[in-house]
């Protein structure tokens, strides 16, 4: 049997959580896509003849053309090729969606790991913490911190991330509690180790898959509020390509030249929504 | 119960309390230059002084928290560098448009998202379950922004079908001009008997509300077939069609009524998100709310209104959600117990 028959017969595909992944065919859409969205994101200088377009240089000579064979999204005010500028607003996507995911749980998870392992009133301030942050609508929140931090890729991610680590937080906690009475922490405990070491390298390890899970599959979610924060005009800076701006700036040209505006908001929907597909899935197989 | 609702309220308190606070902080200490950021674009040093002299940055804190607290509870929200005008005058203006907007799809997210939860999970794994599944990820995936201007490309561009922007149509506000009483056009034309003016206002709604509702239905369909599916397990279903009831009663009357408690859950998520969607929506719309509001102060470096708007949404947010929670209370005792 090829290796493709092995992956795609469902019905040898073991009753694990991958082996029920397997068999979802929409788990298998969405990684299609997610793989030809990063690919196309790494690989973005060698899948276009025109990277310096993509990058921002401007092509006055062919402004706003109409999708055609030479430029299959058309171009925007400047004569830039639309193809090339969603391939690298792919790079400013990934770039955001890996820094929020990797702010929100450097903040989250420890946070998480002490409330759950110390209890007490430790745990009771950082849950109460954790409260007041998601009492804000997240995007409000979110588009508050980055009008107060200024406009930049960077600061619109801190915004992002500071609305939610506190999920981050919670699902440590729970595996925490569930964790620190088990036989090998309290060993750990009665031969002396320091708390944070049983914390760091007994606990955390044993919580990390469901985290790292999760972080993935908000990837999309974090893709989807960063180009809304861009479409606000607090992301990225020109001339760096962004998929919000994009759609933004097509905007003013809209509807004579619908293509602007088309094409990278389906960036955005398609990359968003593979994600959340898989999560979906996800979530199906385990429950 | 009466414990409840207290344990609630008070917790309901601190939760504003904090997140005045914490909206207080933000302002203060993330900037580099606070005053340089409350005297709006690109401001002269004396508008930077007087900014200072106004936040009291050379106080403590807590005192300028004090004195922050005092003067919004005043009513005084500061004033808007790019109106000119009083922030909480401004918002009194903007807040009616942006409502209407909001509980009308929210209308229609429990209008369309109950009904089709209900039958994703009365066939669960059939075709409905599988397409609405595949169109509520859909849903919460796709950029509001994006959706406006698509659905403006295909019903007024295409179809000519519906206006394409703001909130009446020019000649309807010359001939039918609708009486300001509550500020929700739709109300102020049915209370004046000016059918004309309400048609067309309904007409100019229906694109901004459907695109603000996508993601509130999204939610309401999965949640309220989430909860469809367990409640249609039960030994009383079993025992209700075994009695030979019509499947509508079985599904609408007898399991609805115990699926739509945790369904309501979304209430308050789906509120937030319209609210904030709005901040999306209006500008594509031109809809004179206080998204487009938001949306201006933004591009105008316009702080003090940006600070306003946090903390007022956020009052609202809490609010609702005290609202959802003291009325799923009330319809199961058993989240009182919880």
């Amino acid at each position: 049997m090829t290796l493709l028959a092995r992956w795609f017969g469902s019905r040898f595909a073991p009753d694990t959580l991958p082996g029920r992944l397997r068999r979802d065919w929409l788990a298998w859409v969405s990684g299609v896509i997610i793989l030809l969205f990063v690919g196309g994101a790494l690989f973005a200088p060698l899948l276009t003849t025109r990277a310096g377009e993509g990058e921002g240089e401007p092509n006055p000579v062919e402004k706003l053309e109409a999708p055609s064979a030479e430029h299959p999204f058309g171009t925007d005010q400047l004569g830039r090729d639309l193809y090339a500028r969603v391939l690298f607003g792919g790079r400013t996507a990934l770039t955001l969606g890996l820094l929020v995911v990797a702010v929100a749980v450097g903040v989250g998870v420890p946070l998480g790991a002490v409330a759950g392992y110390f209890g007490g009133w430790v745990d009771e301030v950082i849950m109460r913490l954790t409260d007041v942050f998601l009492a804000f609508p997240p995007l409000l929140l979110a588009i508050f911190i980055a009008s107060a931090l200024g406009a930049s890729l960077i600061n619109a991610a801190l915004a992002i991330a500071f609305t939610w680590w506190p999920w981050y937080t919670r699902l440590v906690r729970a595996q925490v509690v569930a964790l620190r009475d088990r036989p090998f922490v309290e060993a750990a405990r009665v031969i002396g180790v320091n708390d944070l070491v049983i914390i760091g390298r007994h606990i955390l390890p044993n919580t990390l898959s469901p985290v790292v899970v999760q972080a993935t599959l908000d990837l999309g979610s974090a893709i989807l509020t960063g180009a809304a924060l861009s479409f606000l005009g607090l992301g990225v800076q020109p001339p760096t390509a962004d998929w919000g701006q994009m759609v933004s700036n097509g905007r003013l040209y809209f509807p004579d030249r619908w293509w602007y505006v088309t094409f990278p908001g389906l960036a955005i929907f398609l990359s968003t929504l593979a994600f959340n597909l898989l999560g979906d899935s996800v979530q199906d197989a385990n429950g | 119960m009466t414990l409840y609702i207290l344990r609630r309220l008070a917790l309901a308190g601190l939760v504003l309390f904090s997140v005045s606070a914490l909206t207080f902080l933000i302002s203060r200490v993330v900037p580099s230059d606070p005053a340089a950021l409350f005297a709006g674009q690109r401001p002269t040093a004396e508008q930077i002084a007087l900014a200072r002299e106004r936040l009291g940055l050379d106080q403590p804190l807590v005192v300028q928290y004090a004195r922050f607290m005092g003067d919004i509870l005043s009513g005084d929200l500061g004033i808007s560098y790019k109106t000119k005008h009083a922030i909480a005058s401004d918002l009194a203006t903007f807040l009616p448009a942006t409502l209407e907007l909001v509980l009308v799809s929210i209308a229609l997210a429990l209008l369309i998202g109950i009904p089709a939860g209900v039958l994703a999970g009365a066939q669960r794994g059939g075709w409905f379950d599988q397409a609405t599944r595949v169109l509520s990820i859909a849903g919460v995936s796709i950029p509001a922004f994006w959706l406006a201007l698509i659905l403006q490309l295909v019903f007024f561009g295409a179809w000519h079908l519906l206006p394409l922007s703001s909130r009446t149509s020019n000649e309807a506000a010359i001939m039918y001009p609708i009486q300001a009483i509550t500020g929700f056009h739709l109300v102020d034309a049915a209370l004046t008997g000016n059918w004309t003016g309400w048609v067309d206002a309904a007409l100019h709604i229906v694109l901004p509300a459907f695109t603000l509702a996508t993601y509130p239905i999204s939610l309401t369909l999965r949640m309220t077939r989430a909860a469809m599916v367990e409640v249609l397990g039960e030994k009383y279903i079993v025992a209700a069609r075994a009695q030979g009831l019509p499947e509508r009663d079985v599904l609408f009357r007898y399991a609805l009524k115990n699926a739509i408690v945790p369904a309501l859950n979304v209430l308050g998520l789906s509120f937030a998100f319209s609210l904030t969607g709005s901040f999306l929506v209006e500008v594509i719309f031109s809809w004179p709310g206080l998204g487009k509001y938001v949306t201006d102060s933004i591009l105008n470096a316009d702080f003090p209104v940006i600070v306003s708007v946090t903390l007022i949404v956020t009052v609202f947010y809490v609010l609702i959600n005290l609202a959802v929670d003291l009325i799923q209370a009330r319809l199961d005792p058993r989240v009182v117990l919880r």
